[in-house]
């Protein structure tokens, strides 16, 4: 039966071949379909319009590069926007049609921590992963476990770093705190985080549990320094926005006080030092990232930006701050747990492609972005900080 | 159905509710422009009592609704003694009171805002929305019905036939207020989450739009003018970030050129005879 | 501040109600965009006082266009459909600001050095001095102009009786356009002050400053100008007395509580209104 054999070894020899050769092909065409769909819900409208609009075009910015450089397995990415409106209503009717309408695989957004309170729940209902990128009220991801990211550093982890420079720059002993009681994050800046971080450095809190308060947007600040200056601290510790703050240290200037202010992240926003002139001298900050960085994968950012902006052009989202490399670094993110996780984007996956993204992000821990290496066990951004000074009417890097 | 169907529908449904509670303190031509703090009671008092007290959502619902009845019968009292501008100008300092103390108040979350209720599903929303419709459209066949009328036309009158006028002025406070705490009350467990912020003038201002843009003359027009003018935001969604200012311009246009509403008395009866009509023809 | 603001916006919206029996709740917003249209002005290298002069008179024009299309067309609709109108042009106006000037906030960046004295727990500098003085010129302006001229007195015939002015001869419709002209004028003179002197502006400060200013309105007595120019001033006291002995979670809590009381218990205000509740 030689003639037999021969023909039977041929047919298995290319049977053991083909199987062994099929997990090439189909590796080949992992990737179905004419697009990825990535969705943001940012608000476009609104209190928020302005940094809603940036954050958009960060997260444009990021696929155009993709696309530029041939999409992913040569699929490109479509970014879905929708206008959350700066309101939870809005945010929860947006994330809703972009899973059911636009059948997106993840989420960046939304942008304000009253927003995602209400989203991230239904998120975890519906089994979509979103990616806030400026919420930093403490906690919110903890509470929203598994599908709800959060790509910023938590206040405390920014606080920590900023206390221990100004302590050692100002020689600082003893502080007042003046708090936001209205807007949550700064009104948990004031009363929780910085007491505690300037506790760990060994600082008395002359205000104790009592911080001077005040009204986010509030006229006038006449009262409040008042109380401040009288207690002729080595230095302020505020739990502010921006504007708040730069309306604060202009009228403890005016009344006389010279002892330098601090806060966290949100005080990077609002042109403090362009607007404060040599009354803002010397306040100490920190964040993540700012304009006026220049690593190679900054610039590579910032000519992206430069180009997406086409968008929502304007006067206002001409330059980007870091909720715009927040949103970039997020579809980065997305599009790496898309390779490394065989995302296969067939519309009969789409639930199994959703729950992918998000147990890749569990353990993403050492992303290489511009200003993001993953997030940690309880949702929350991994970043390193950067402590910042205001001089010569602009945030300088503080020098370790 | 689509899951973001679903959404626009379920706010759809509290809108509705809310309109509805407007539109019963009307009946006495009250105009409250502060319900929305009714609403935060109701919305407060249930999420405490199913996060915090492991309360089930519907008894919640009730007992919460109840609380703002109360409020809103208290309201209803020193209500009596002002009129027109002047009763607008106090519920929305009413309104204002209940958010700024939302605010302040820590046991339910004070400027943090109130985690974890939930469970508001499609099916028990619009089933208050129905019970609550079925309780309008009886009133307008009952007794008491023509008495609100009547005490809205004519309280002098009214109270000469021996209509307890005050008790209905007061009545309708705490109807109105029930029904926007029943409102709240979905409103939370179906966002998740709620913060004093939700529930500022502008909702109570966009209540009594709804009331006004519909027609005020029947209940049907606060919940067509519900309907309607929740849709529209979404359905402007093409216009990107002019959406706000549209819907702005909209409203505006529409109490310029039909400021009775959409929905008028005659009109009611008119689709109503129609709707009778198509069953007559088709019984004989 | 020390309310002077809150004054100038309350006179405007007292006119208004004077006049028309009726509030006007986009009248908060157009003081923002008068505050916005002094801010563009001296970015443009304008002098103060034609910054000032000009974003009156913008603030005017929009006045008389809420006038137009939310007041005018309504006369024969109910009672309080032009009120509800002006909350939809409000947000209008909201919207249409953040598309011009963006949502974030803006600010004129230099502050002169002025001088300063002490009373209590407030700080009073020259900026308020200024504030205040405009607020007293500009109310015993109006006050003499009602009580001295002809449109001034067109304006209380009005306020008096629409249909009997009409038939002695007065052009309501000129007193409306002229009324709403003068309560956004004073709005929007609130307005650039706020922006050149002191706080940063967004499109949505219009909203508290007009409801604060409302209550001032009541403290006052409707209708009547000294009291709302008095009722702002003591708001604002009020205000730094709280944020000086108490926190300032609950500023907004007792403002809205004493302008409940005060429609409550007290309804003609602390100097009586020319309203008859009706």
């Amino acid at each position: 039966m030689k003639g037999k054999m021969k023909i039977f070894l041929m047919a298995l020899f290319c049977a053991f071949a083909l199987v062994s050769l099929f997990p090439l092909i189909s590796s080949a065409q992992t990737i179905a379909g004419k697009e990825i769909r990535v969705g943001a819900a940012l608000c476009i409208s609104g209190h928020g319009a302005n940094v809603g609009k940036r954050e958009a075009i960060g997260a444009q910015a990021a696929v155009d590069a993709i696309n530029a450089e041939g999409g992913v397995y040569g699929v490109p990415l479509k970014l879905y926007i929708e206008d959350t409106a700066s309101n939870p209503q809005e945010a929860v009717n947006v994330v809703r049609k972009l899973v059911a309408d636009h059948k997106i695989l993840a989420i960046v957004g939304p942008h304000y921590s009253s927003e995602a309170e209400a989203t991230f729940p239904l998120g975890n209902h519906l089994k979509i992963v979103q990616i806030c990128v400026a919420s930093s009220k403490p906690g919110l991801s903890a509470a929203n476990r598994p599908y709800a990211f959060r790509n910023t550093l938590t206040e405390d982890k920014i606080a920590g770093a900023v206390v221990k420079a100004f302590k050692k720059r100002y020689n600082i002993k003893k502080v007042a705190i003046i708090t936001d009681i209205k807007d949550a994050v700064s009104k948990s800046v004031g009363t929780g985080v910085l007491p505690a971080a300037f506790k760990t450095e060994g600082i008395e809190v002359i205000t104790g549990t009592d911080p001077v308060t005040f009204q986010t947007n509030d006229t006038q600040f006449t009262a409040q320094i008042t109380k401040l200056k009288a207690m002729n601290p080595d230095g302020v510790g505020m739990g502010a926005l921006g504007p708040d703050a730069l309306n604060i240290i202009t009228e403890a200037r005016r009344q006389g006080m010279t002892q330098p202010f601090m806060s966290t992240a949100p005080i990077m926003e609002g042109e403090v030092p362009q607007l404060g002139g040599k009354a803002v001298e010397g306040t100490f900050s920190g964040t993540i990232w700012d304009r006026s960085d220049d690593s190679p994968k900054s610039k590579k950012f910032k000519a992206a930006y430069d180009k997406a902006v086409r968008i929502y052009p304007g006067e206002y989202t001409r330059l980007p701050d870091y909720y715009a490399v927040n949103a970039y670094d997020a579809v980065f993110m997305i599009v790496e747990a898309i390779q490394k996780k065989g995302v296969t984007n067939r519309p009969g996956d789409l639930e199994k492609d959703r729950t992918k993204v998000m147990e890749y992000f569990t353990t993403l821990r050492d992303f290489k972005g511009v200003a993001s290496k993953g997030f940690n066990e309880v949702g929350d951004g991994v970043k390193d900080v950067q402590v910042y000074e205001i001089k010569g009417a602009q945030w300088i890097a503080v020098k370790k | 159905m689509s899951v973001y169907l679903e959404g626009v529908l379920a706010l759809m449904g509290i809108n509705i509710l809310m309109a509805l509670s407007v539109y019963a303190i009307l009946t006495t031509d009250q105009l409250s422009l502060g319900n929305a703090g009714f609403m935060a009671i109701g919305a407060y008092v249930s999420s405490y009592l199913t996060v915090k007290s492991g309360v089930p959502l519907l008894p919640a619902i009730l007992v919460a609704a109840l609380a703002s009845s109360i409020v809103g019968l208290l309201i209803g009292i020193p209500a009596l003694r002002v009129k027109g501008i002047y009763l607008v100008m106090a519920t929305l300092g009413f309104g204002e009171m209940v958010r700024t103390f939302f605010m302040n108040f820590e046991p339910t979350g004070g400027a943090y805002g109130f985690r974890g209720p939930s469970g508001a599903t499609l099916p028990l929303i619009y089933g208050w929305v129905l019970v609550t419709i079925f309780l309008f459209w009886l009133l307008t066949r009952s007794r008491l019905g023509r008495s609100l009328d009547a005490v809205r036309d004519d309280p002098e009158v009214a109270s000469t036939v021996g209509l307890h006028v005050t008790l209905l002025k007061i009545g309708v406070f705490g109807l109105g207020a029930f029904i926007a705490g029943v409102a709240g009350a979905l409103y939370a467990h179906y966002m998740f989450y709620i913060e004093s912020n939700n529930f500022n003038f502008l909702v109570s201002a966009m209540a009594v739009l709804f009331v006004i843009l519909g027609g005020m003359q029947t209940f049907w027009g606060a919940v067509v003018g519900a309907i309607i003018f929740s849709i529209l935001p979404e359905a402007l969604r093409f216009m990107k970030d002019w959406r706000l200012s549209l819907y702005g311009a909209v409203l505006v246009s529409m109490m310029i050129f039909r400021p009775s509403g959409i929905l008028t008395r005659e009109t009611v009866r008119n689709l109503g005879e129609r709707f009778t009509g198509i069953f007559r023809t088709t019984r004989s | 501040m020390l309310g002077s603001t809150y004054s100038l916006i309350a006179m405007g919206y007292t006119l208004v109600l004077g006049v028309l029996q009726m509030l006007n709740i986009a009248h908060g917003d157009v003081f923002m965009f008068g505050a916005f249209l002094g801010l563009t002005l001296a970015f443009l290298g304008m002098p103060l006082y034609w910054a000032i002069l000009l974003a009156m008179l913008g603030a005017g024009i929009i006045s008389i266009l809420v006038e137009r299309f939310c007041f005018r067309p309504l006369r024969k609709a109910h009672f309080l459909g032009p009120l509800l109108s002006t909350i939809a042009f409000g947000i209008l106006l909201q919207n249409v600001a953040t598309q011009i000037w963006g949502s974030e906030p803006s600010r004129y960046p230099q502050t002169t050095e002025i001088a300063q004295f002490q009373l209590g727990p407030i700080l009073i500098s020259s900026f308020h001095i200024i504030i205040l003085a405009t607020s007293l010129f500009l109310m015993i302006v109006i006050d003499q102009f009602v009580k001295r001229t002809r449109m001034g007195r067109a304006m209380r015939a009005t306020s008096e009786n629409q249909t009997n002015a009409s038939l002695l001869g007065v052009d309501i419709f000129r007193v409306f356009t002229f009324t709403f002209f003068a309560s956004g004028a004073l709005a929007g003179v609130a307005g650039v002050l706020t922006a050149l002197v002191y706080l940063q502006i967004t499109p949505f400060i219009g909203i508290r400053q007009g409801l604060i200013g409302m209550v001032a309105m009541v403290i006052g007595g409707l209708g009547n100008l000294r009291g709302a120019m008095i009722g702002g001033i003591m708001i604002g006291v009020m205000e730094v007395m709280n944020d000086a002995y108490f926190s300032a979670g609950y500023r907004d809590m007792i403002i809205f509580g004493i302008f409940f009381l005060f429609l409550m218990f007290k309804p003609e205000g602390l100097f009586g209104t020319t309203e008859r509740q009706s």
